[in-house]
């Protein structure tokens, strides 16, 4: 009977262990929840979403969409928000339609604008984790 | 010894297979209460906010999808697609009182929060708010805030601290008392400081209705559409569409957690049926000294209904645990981005463990059924002749 009591206690205090690592982790947020007001953010944030397309001048520079609003309309040009992103850390890039989970924070990117060459504001990725590729979901 | 005592033994005689057929039947049973325990959450905190938006009717752009109108309900920011104009048409047709939301968002100390912009006094009388501390907006263009009471509470705030919203920054001049909706977890401004600060022009995200007579909706409904080029949808069609997305998953989920309780069912008949080969000769023994058929049954359908009960118990407490621990993971999945700020709580009620613990017996029972007849089948002879 001892035994029994024993497997229990080891079942449920793995249990709540594992409740205990999960309820610490740093908050994910989505492009949704930064779209609009995307500064009031500082410092180094998480944020998950799909990219959406890369920069046609520079194939580190990609465009991140929100996965709810993605999966709704299913066509990975209806972001009504597209983040700019830019990695430029080891390793490869994520595909197109791949939901990827980003740390990072503001920083400025220099681009050839109608006026000449202007600083617009980028989320510089520091660290970047590939999730799934949603294209077969769009379909 | 009592039938209880020769029970208890039985089921202790083989420790390990004990310990492993109970924790089939516990672990189907935890999938099963984890899920119900989600969902019944789920579903509760959706009725909850849609009886607390206070509306009859919502009216949205024609273009919106079932993915939208659900933010409605969970409190997320909404894109600004209706024209202030359409408002004025609304508000025109007799007996509706319309009142207009823009939600959008900001961050207060790295954390989403909801902003929405209203028209002041009327949004104060359609939702019936009480203000617990400071004093409500004087004006319709007052740059100030008031502040939800989760958001207050959560990020320590008080009237006369300041938020920056947008690089703008606004005085809090008071804060609502909790109602225990997504009220609670909002920032309100003016509508029009709202639609500046985020310069969407004269827009607003949608429009909330009242009737006069909720027996005449179907006419109220197409007096807006007459009037206005709009999609008109009653609370509870609102309600329905999300609750039925949410049924979906869930049977498809109940579906997978009562597969795993089948699989368990098997594990009892077989530990069953290999207990009646182990105890042949003591089955004998027992009817030979007088013990009837009816007897031999109830003893073998008692232990499976031990294995049920204590599974059912058991599979209660780890099913928490587990809905505990998932609440927090599910809310990235699928289910709960397409169910946006739904998110699952793990909640337990006196329902749910006796419906588990009822079931679990049940199964237990009926798995018992078959190996508790094949050992009341057994004559003396064959019984202690078995080798």
């Amino acid at each position: 009977m001892k035994k029994i009591a024993f497997l229990m206690v080891v079942i449920l205090a793995f249990g709540a262990l594992a409740g205990c690592a999960t309820g610490g982790s740093t908050k994910t947020l989505t492009i949704n929840d930064i779209q609009t007001d995307p500064f009031s953010f500082t410092g180094e944030i998480v944020i998950t979403g799909v990219n959406a397309g890369f920069f046609h001048d520079d194939p580190q520079v990609f465009f991140v969409v929100d996965t709810a609003e993605l999966l709704a309309c299913k066509d990975l040009a209806c972001g009504a928000f597209q983040l700019p992103v830019i990695y430029e850390g080891g390793g490869g890039l994520p595909e197109l339609g791949d939901e990827v989970v980003i740390t990072g924070s503001w920083g400025t990117y220099r681009v050839q604008g109608q006026g000449g060459i202007e600083d617009v504001d980028i989320f510089e990725i520091t660290k970047i984790e590939v999730k799934r590729n949603i294209m077969n979901l769009l379909q | 010894m009592n039938t209880l005592k020769l029970v208890s033994k039985n089921l202790l005689r083989r420790k390990g297979r004990f310990i492993f057929t109970l924790l089939g039947i516990t672990i189907g049973m935890a999938a099963f209460v984890a899920l119900l325990s989600l969902s019944g959450s789920m579903q509760s905190e959706i009725r909850k906010q849609a009886a607390m938006l206070g509306a009859n009717l919502i009216i949205t752009p024609k273009n919106w999808c079932a993915y939208d109108q659900i933010s409605i309900l969970t409190g997320e920011s909404l894109p600004e697609s209706l024209q202030y104009e359409v408002l004025e048409k609304v508000a025109s047709v007799d007996g509706v009182t319309a009142i207009p939301y823009l939600t959008q968002k900001t961050a207060i100390q790295n954390s989403p929060v909801l902003v929405t912009g209203m028209h002041p006094q009327e949004t104060l009388e359609f939702k019936e708010w009480e203000i617990a501390e400071g004093s409500f907006f004087s004006a319709q263009d007052e740059r100030a805030v008031v502040l939800g009471s989760s958001i207050a509470n959560s990020f320590n705030l008080q009237v006369g601290d300041t938020l920056t919203i947008r690089g703008a920054q606004f005085p809090v001049i008071a804060i609502l008392q909790a109602t225990g909706g997504n009220d609670d977890i909002a920032v309100y401004l003016p509508l029009a400081v709202v639609q500046e600060i985020y310069e969407v022009g004269n827009y607003i995200s949608f429009i909330a209705a009242k009737v006069d007579d909720l027996a005449q909706m179907e006419s109220y409904e197409a007096a807006i559409l007459d009037v206005a080029n709009v999609a008109v949808t009653s609370d509870k069609q609102l309600l329905s569409t999300v609750l039925s997305m949410l049924g979906t998953v869930n049977m498809t989920l109940q579906l997978i957690a009562g597969v795993a309780l089948i699989a368990a069912a098997f594990g009892i008949i077989n530990t069953m049926m290999a207990a009646i080969y182990e105890r042949r000769r003591e089955i004998g023994i027992l009817r030979a000294i007088g013990a009837k058929r009816g007897s031999i049954f109830r003893i073998f359908l008692l232990e499976s209904g031990v294995y049920g009960l204590l599974g059912g118990l058991l599979g209660v407490v780890l099913g928490f645990v587990t809905s505990l621990i998932a609440a927090p993971l599910i809310s990235g999945g699928d289910m709960s981005v397409l169910l946006k700020g739904a998110t699952p709580q793990a909640s337990l009620d006196a329902t749910i463990v006796l419906t588990a613990i009822a079931f679990s017996l049940v199964i237990s029972v009926a798995a018992g059924m078959y190996p508790a007849w094949k050992a009341a089948k057994l004559t003396p002879v064959e019984a202690i002749s078995y080798e």
